[in-house]
C-alpha cells in the first residue's frame, strides 16, 4: 500500500551536567543512572531487537551535548555499574522476599531482566554507549541530532554571542562525538527565537522543530498548518510539532502513561520498603530506587494502589499501539481531504518519557514500529532528513517566538520561584563576552587560556534551562539554586584572575576535572566577532 | 500555578559595568533585572540618588512609551506589562538626584515579545509529570 503520509517520531535525551567525582554518592548522579538504566538501555535494545528482524527503526533522536559527555565520562561509568550491581544485589534479596507471591514475584523478575540487560549491555561496549548508537546511525536505522551546548532557554540569553556560542559549541561538540555533522538541530524547550536562524545555519544545521503555535502564528500563515516543514528566509527547515500525537503519547492524565494498568512511577520501594532492611541502598536518606511494585489502578491515593501485573500492561501496550496508529492514519486520511499534499505528522518527546516516566514506554514504541513496517501501514515513518530529501522546497515562514513550555511562552523558566538568577547568569555573560573580545587577539599563557576556557564553560553550564525548571517545580531546587550560584562565581572568579595576572592553578585543575565537557572549547567563541 | 518566590543569593554585585537587561516571558509581560557596581551601589546608599527608580517601556525602535513603573532600585527585577501583538521594546531605568533632576542610568538592549497568543493545546511536555512531586 502506497504511503499517504509520514510519520516523524523525535525522541530529545536530556540530562543536565551532573558530575561530582569527589563524591562517591551524590544523590542527583542518580538521575544519570536512572535515565541510562530505565530509557536509554531500553531504547537501545530495542533498536537491536528491531536491527535483528531486519526493521529499520527510522526514528531521530536528539543526545544532548551534556549527556554526550556524561555517557563518555569515565567516573560516572564506573559509578553507574556500581549502581546496577547494586541494584541487582538488591533484586536478588527482593526475589526472595517475594517468594512464590504473585504479581509481586513477576515484577522482581522483570527489574532482574532489566538490570541484567543493562549489566550486560554495559559490559559489552565498555561502557560506552554512545558507540552503538553511533553503528545505528551509520547503518541507517537512526537519525542522531543534538541540541545546545548546555541545553539553555535560547530566547532567554539576551546577548547574541551566547546564543552563537551555545549553539556553535554543540555543533563541534557532535563532530567531535559521532564524526559527522548533525543536520538537524533540538531547540531546547522548543524555544524559538527570530535570531537563531542565522547562527543555526552559520553552525551548518538544516532543520529545527518548534511548537505549534510558533508555525501557526509564523507570517505569512502556514498553509499546511504543522503538516507540513517550512522554510526561514535564511533557509532554515521547520517542522511544526503536532499536538494530537503529543498529547496521547505524553499526557498523564489523559494519554496512554495514565492507564490504570501501567507502573505507577510515585510508588517506590525506597518509600515503602523497611528503612533497616534498605540501609545499603538508602544512603542515610529514603530515596526512590527505581524498583516500584504497583500499578496506576485509577484515581486513587497512592496508599491505595495495587500491584503492578507486567502481562496485564504489556496486552495494554499493544492496544495502545494500534490505537495510536489508527488515529495517525485517520489523521493523515483527514488532512490529506483538506488538500495537504504528502502531510508529515512530527511527534516530538523527551526521551526519557519513554522507560523512566513511562515505564512500557519503549515497549509502545517498539510496537509502533513494528507495525507500520511489518503491517505496511499506508503512514511511512521517517526522518526529518529523509523527509526533506524527498519534497520539494518548502514554502517560506517566519516563525512566531514561541516554546513548548507551560501557557506556551518561558513562563516555567521566568517567574518568581527561579527570577532571581538571570541577572547573574546575564551578567557572567556578559563580562565573558567582555574579556573574549579583551583577550581574542592576545598571545596569552597557556594558564590564562585554559582559565578563559574554563570561564567560558562556566557560563555555558549557569545557562543550562535545568536549573529554572528545577526551581520552578520546587525539586532538588537547593540543588539548581547552588549550581548557578556556583558555576556564575567560578565564571566570575576566573576571570578576574586573568585580568589580574593571579590564575591559581591547583584551583583551575580542579574545576576542569570535575566540569570536563567540550575539550575543544575556545574562549574566543564568545567575543563579538568570532569566526567559526 | 502557584509559585514560592525564591532568591538565590550570590555574592555582593561584582559587575564591572551597571546592566539592565530585558527578556521576553509572555505575550503581555517581560522582565527587567539590573546589576550595579559598587560605584553605583554607593551613590544609593548615600542618598545621592533616591531610593526609587523609575523603570520605563519603550517601544523600539520608535521610543514610544508603553508603560512606566517606580520601585526600588535594590529591587533588581521587574516585571512589566507589554501591548499584545508583540513587537521589540526596550526599558530605560531612570533615577532621581536629591536635586530633583532625573538621570537616565541603564538602557537595555531591545528584546522582542511574542505576538501570538494561546497555543493550540495544553502544554505536553515532561513537565506534567513533575507535577506530582510537589
Amino acid at each position: 500500500m502506497s504511503a499517504k503520509g509520514s510519520l516523524i517520531l523525535v525522541l530529545h535525551a536530556h540530562l543536565p551536567y551532573v558530575n561530582h567525582p569527589s563524591s562517591p554518592d551524590f544523590l542527583e548522579e542518580n538521575w544519570f543512572f536512572e535515565g541510562v538504566v530505565e530509557t536509554y538501555i531500553p531504547l537501545i535494545t530495542m533498536l537491536e531487537s528491531l536491527a535483528k528482524d531486519g526493521i529499520k527503526a527510522g526514528i531521530t533522536v536528539s543526545i544532548s551535548p551534556t549527556l554526550g559527555a556524561m555517557l563518555e565520562n569515565e567516573s560516572l561509568e564506573k559509578k553507574l555499574i556500581a549502581y546496577v550491581d547494586s541494584r541487582l544485589a538488591l533484586l536478588e534479596k527482593e526475589a526472595e522476599r517475594a517468594g512464590e507471591q504473585e504479581p509481586l514475584a513477576k515484577t522482581v523478575r522483570l527489574y532482574q531482566r532489566v538490570y541484567e540487560q543493562a549489566a550486560e549491555l554495559l559490559h559489552r561496549y565498555s561502557g560506552d554507549i554512545i558507540t552503538p548508537l553511533k553503528q545505528f546511525q551509520a547503518a541507517g536505522q537512526i537519525e542522531i541530532i543534538t541540541t545546545s551546548a548546555t541545553h539553555a532557554v535560547l530566547p532567554l540569553l539576551s546577548r547574541p554571542e551566547a546564543l552563537r556560542a551555545q549553539i556553535a559549541v554543540a555543533a563541534e561538540d557532535y563532530e567531535d562525538r559521532f564524526n559527522r555533522k548533525s543536520s538537524g538541530f533540538w531547540l531546547p524547550e522548543c524555544a524559538y527565537d527570530k535570531r537563531l536562524q542565522t547562527y543555526l545555519k552559520l553552525s551548518g544545521f538544516n532543520f529545527v522543530f518548534l511548537e505549534a503555535h510558533g508555525v501557526q502564528f509564523g507570517s505569512p500563515a502556514a498553509p499546511s498548518g504543522v503538516y507540513s516543514p517550512y522554510r526561514t528566509p535564511n533557509g532554515l527547515s521547520v517542522f511544526g510539532r503536532d499536538c494530537e500525537s503529543s498529547k496521547e503519547v505524553w499526557s498523564a492524565r489523559f494519554g496512554y502513561p495514565g492507564d490504570p494498568a501501567y507502573r505507577e512511577f510515585y510508588r517506590d520501594l525506597g518509600y515503602d520498603g523497611d528503612e533497616e532492611y534498605l540501609k545499603p541502598w538508602l544512603g542515610g536518606q529514603r530515596r526512590p530506587l527505581g524498583l516500584k511494585y504497583h500499578r496506576i489502578t485509577g484515581e486513587v491515593d497512592l496508599a491505595q494502589k495495587e500491584l503492578y501485573d507486567p502481562d496485564a500492561a504489556l496486552a495494554r501496550v499493544e492496544e495502545h499501539a494500534a490505537d495510536f496508529l489508527s488515529k495517525r492514519m485517520a489523521q493523515v486520511e483527514a488532512i490529506a481531504a483538506n488538500g495537504v499534499a504528502r502531510p508529515v505528522i512530527t511527534g516530538c518527546y523527551d526521551a526519557e518519557l519513554f522507560g523512566h516516566w513511562w515505564f512500557e514506554g519503549p515497549a509502545f514504541l517498539e510496537s509502533v514500529i513494528r507495525r507500520i513496517r511489518q503491517d505496511r501501514l499506508p503512514v511511512q515513518l521517517v526522518t526529518p532528513t529523509e523527509y526533506l530529501n524527498s519534497c520539494q522546497e518548502p514554502p517560506e515562514l517566519e516563525p512566531e517566538l514561541s516554546s513548548w513550555g507551560e501557557n506556551g511562552y518561558f513562563d516555567p523558566w521566568l517567574n518568581k520561584s527561579n527570577d532571581s538568577i538571570y541577572a547573574p547568569i546575564l551578567g557572567a555573560t556578559e563580562r565573558m563576552v567582555e574579556m573574549a573580545n579583551r583577550f581574542r587577539s592576545h598571545d596569552l599563557t597557556h594558564v590564562s587560556s585554559r582559565a578563559l576556557n574554563q570561564a567560558a564553560r562556566e557560563v555555558l553550564l549557569s545557562q543550562s534551562s535545568d536549573w529554572p525548571f528545577l526551581l520552578y517545580i520546587n525539586s532538588h531546587s537547593q540543588y539548581a539554586g547552588d549550581r548557578v550560584r556556583e558555576h556564575c562565581r567560578n565564571a566570575e572568579e576566573l576571570l578576574s584572575q586573568v585580568l589580574e595576572k593571579r590564575v591559581d592553578e591547583r584551583a583551575l585543575g580542579a574545576l576542569e576535572r570535575e566540569h570536563s565537557l567540550f575539550p575543544r572549547l575556545d574562549f574566543r567563541i564568545f567575543s563579538s566577532a568570532s569566526e567559526f | 500555578m502557584e509559585t514560592a518566590e525564591r532568591t538565590i543569593e550570590t555574592a555582593p554585585s561584582r559587575a564591572s559595568v551597571d546592566r539592565l537587561f530585558l527578556l521576553p516571558k509572555n505575550p503581555s509581560e517581560m522582565f527587567a533585572c539590573w546589576q550595579w557596581t559598587a560605584a553605583k551601589l554607593e551613590l544609593f546608599s548615600s542618598g545621592f540618588f533616591a531610593p526609587e527608580v523609575t523603570v520605563a517601556v519603550l517601544r523600539h525602535p520608535s521610543g514610544e512609551a508603553v508603560g512606566e513603573y517606580r520601585c526600588r532600585w535594590d529591587a533588581l527585577r521587574l516585571y512589566v506589562s507589554v501591548p499584545a501583538g508583540g513587537g521589540s521594546f526596550l526599558v530605560e531605568l531612570r533615577a532621581d538626584t536629591a536635586e530633583g533632576r532625573r538621570e537616565k542610568l541603564l538602557g537595555s538592549e531591545p528584546a522582542s515579545s511574542p505576538a501570538g497568543s494561546a497555543p493550540c493545546s495544553p502544554s505536553s511536555t515532561s513537565g506534567e509529570f513533575y507535577r506530582k512531586s510537589i
